[in-house]
Formats: structure tokens, C-alpha cells, sequence
């Protein structure tokens, strides 16, 4: 790479960082764990409820047959069926999201309705024990 | 300058030409265009000296959504207890993106948005706020939810982690954002208010 480009590509990184030097910001690490290697991994089906991205973490919530509501935080990277899925804001009902924040969310999966089996780990997040998955399967 | 500069990096007159200009592009021209323009908006953030209040404000007219409040989730994501705004920041260990701190983790839709330019320009990174905040409006229908969904995908409150020395305690996301709205307007409707 030549210099000048390296220069250039400096400038675009460092000039918005160089203006706030020295600030405090209260801006938590985000928490988007992957799998770790040879973690014991459970199932739990149930009706997907919700799911969302947040920028600092992602959830989603199912109904188990029981009516007990769990909550999973989303790892890193959400698996939908068989395809890698980005969408941040998922249509609900009648709410369809900008395509700039959801253009890949599986046709065959609805908020609300659709049993799927989720596949998960424990971790520990903040002092407490959490949920954290990268697995979504919708039954058929 | 210039010279110095030119025998630095050894650059050609062209090079140094094109830097120039990109660097004045970033600082003045990117946040006026493709519609985002702020210079005439409702003044009041700026007014009362809220750090990129105009970007703010231009953002909160488009997306119909209270200037107070996004000045305040700005203060939360990449300011500090007691700040009524953000900074343009690379924070979260470089995850967090601008003045929204919008999460450029790899496989998120927000991927396509924070490998551009454009996401460290805060009249482009508070648009983009304002979108993702007025689709989780328009889903939940709760500005509340929506400010909890912004954070964690779906209106979790989260833990109390943010804390507050003025008032000596934690609060969790939505609470400390509404502390710092709270703040802001108290701030704006104090003439005595020195920024």
C-alpha cells in the first residue's frame, strides 16, 4: 500500500477519535459471546415470542408448552434454519421493518407463532447465570 | 505546513490535495448532505450548547422523535453520567460506533452501515440512530420499550450498571437514559445554565 494511501485510510480512522480525545463515555461492553469450544449445549422447544439486536446485546424470548416464558441473549453468529441471519428488527404482525435494518429474516419464521427448538448454553454474564444461543430451528 | 507535511510522507502535490480535501469533506461538508441538513432545524439542543445538538436535532425532526431524548441516549451511549450529549467515539473495544455507539460486530445488518465512512460522521450516525429507534417505536408502539430494544434488541431494562455519583446510585439502561433527558431539560429551561 502506498504511503499516501496509508495516510488517507489514518485520517478517516483517527479524526473523529482525535476530536473527543480524552473523554469519559459510559458506553458498556457490548455482550455477543460466540460458542465456546466443547461447551454443553441444551435444547428447549417453544413458540418464538421475540427477537431483536440491540447495540449492546441480543435477546429473544420463547413460550414453553407450560407457558413458562425464557429469555436467551443472542450469540455471535445467529443461526436461523440453515442460514446466518443479520436482521437487527424482525417483522411482527403488521409491523414491517426498514430493509436497511432486516432484509433476511426466514419467511417461514413468525413472531408469535412458530415453534422452534432452540439450542443453547449456559454462561455467566454480569454476576448471573444466563442463556446465550447462536441456534434457531423452526419445526416443521 | 504543507511542505513539512509533503516531505513527511513524501507525498505528490495530487495526494496531499485529495487528503485535504476528504479531510475537509469529514469536518464540513458530510454532515450536510443527502438530506441531512441541520443548519435551519429547531435550534433549542444547540442553544443550550448540547453537543452536536444540530445533528441531533435534525435527527429527531425526521424520524418525529424528541430531540431530548436522543440527545440523552447519546449522552448514555458515548458521554458519562452528568453529560447532555455524546462523543464521536470508537468505544466498546472498538465495536461501538460514533455518537450511538451503533455495534459493528461482524453478521449484523448493522454491518453494512458501520463499514462505511459515513458511520463515524454524527449527522449520519444520528440518522441511522433515529431509524433504528423509530423502528423499534413502530414495533413496540412503547418509546420506553423502544429505548430498552435499542440497547438490548427487545425491551429488557438490563442491569443496573451505569451509576451515577450524583445521585449516588446504578441505574439500568432506560433509567439512566431517562436521567440524563431529565437533566437536559432541566438544563434548558435554566437561564442560569452555563455550559
Amino acid at each position: 500500500m502506498r504511503r499516501s494511501q496509508i495516510l488517507i485510510s489514518a485520517t478517516i480512522v483517527a479524526t473523529p477519535v482525535a476530536l473527543s480525545a480524552g473523554s469519559l463515555w459510559a458506553q458498556e461492553r457490548g455482550y455477543f459471546p460466540a460458542r465456546p469450544t466443547g461447551v454443553s449445549l441444551n435444547k428447549v422447544v417453544g413458540t418464538l415470542l421475540d427477537y431483536g439486536i440491540g447495540n449492546q446485546s441480543g435477546s429473544f424470548t420463547i413460550r414453553e408448552s407450560d407457558g413458562r416464558v425464557l429469555e436467551f441473549y443472542v450469540g455471535q453468529a445467529m443461526r436461523i434454519g440453515d442460514k446466518i441471519v443479520r436482521c437487527t428488527v424482525p417483522p411482527i404482525k403488521d409491523f414491517v421493518p426498514d430493509p436497511q435494518l432486516c432484509a433476511d429474516w426466514p419467511t417461514n419464521v413468525k413472531l408469535g407463532s412458530t415453534e422452534v427448538r432452540v439450542v443453547y448454553w449456559r454462561s455467566e454474564h454480569e454476576g448471573e447465570t444466563v442463556s446465550v444461543s447462536d441456534e434457531i430451528n423452526p419445526l416443521p | 505546513m504543507i511542505v513539512k507535511l509533503r516531505t513527511m510522507f513524501s507525498l505528490r502535490p495530487q495526494a496531499l490535495l485529495a487528503h485535504c480535501i476528504l479531510v475537509l469533506w469529514m469536518l464540513c461538508v458530510a454532515p450536510c448532505v443527502r438530506g441531512i441538513t441541520y443548519a435551519e432545524s429547531a435550534p433549542d439542543l444547540r442553544q443550550s450548547c448540547v453537543h452536536f445538538g444540530g445533528e441531533i436535532e435534525a435527527t429527531a425532526h425526521k424520524y418525529r422523535l424528541d430531540p431530548t431524548l436522543l440527545a440523552a441516549i447519546a449522552a448514555q451511549e458515548s458521554g458519562s453520567p452528568g453529560e447532555d450529549s455524546g462523543n464521536n467515539i470508537i468505544g466498546d473495544h472498538g465495536y461501538g460506533y460514533g455518537l450511538f455507539q451503533i455495534d459493528a460486530r461482524p453478521r449484523s445488518a448493522h454491518m453494512d452501515f458501520t463499514s462505511s465512512p459515513n458511520a463515524m460522521v454524527p449527522a449520519y450516525n444520528a440518522d441511522y440512530a433515529g431509524l433504528i429507534l423509530r423502528n423499534f417505536l413502530r414495533k413496540y408502539g412503547d418509546i420506553n420499550d423502544a429505548v430498552k430494544a435499542y440497547n438490548a434488541g427487545i425491551p429488557m431494562c438490563g442491569d443496573n450498571k451505569t451509576s451515577w455519583p450524583s445521585i449516588g446510585q446504578k441505574l439500568c439502561y432506560l433509567d439512566s437514559v431517562l436521567k440524563h433527558q431529565q437533566d437536559i431539560v432541566t438544563h434548558q429551561q435554566d437561564p442560569s445554565y452555563h455550559c
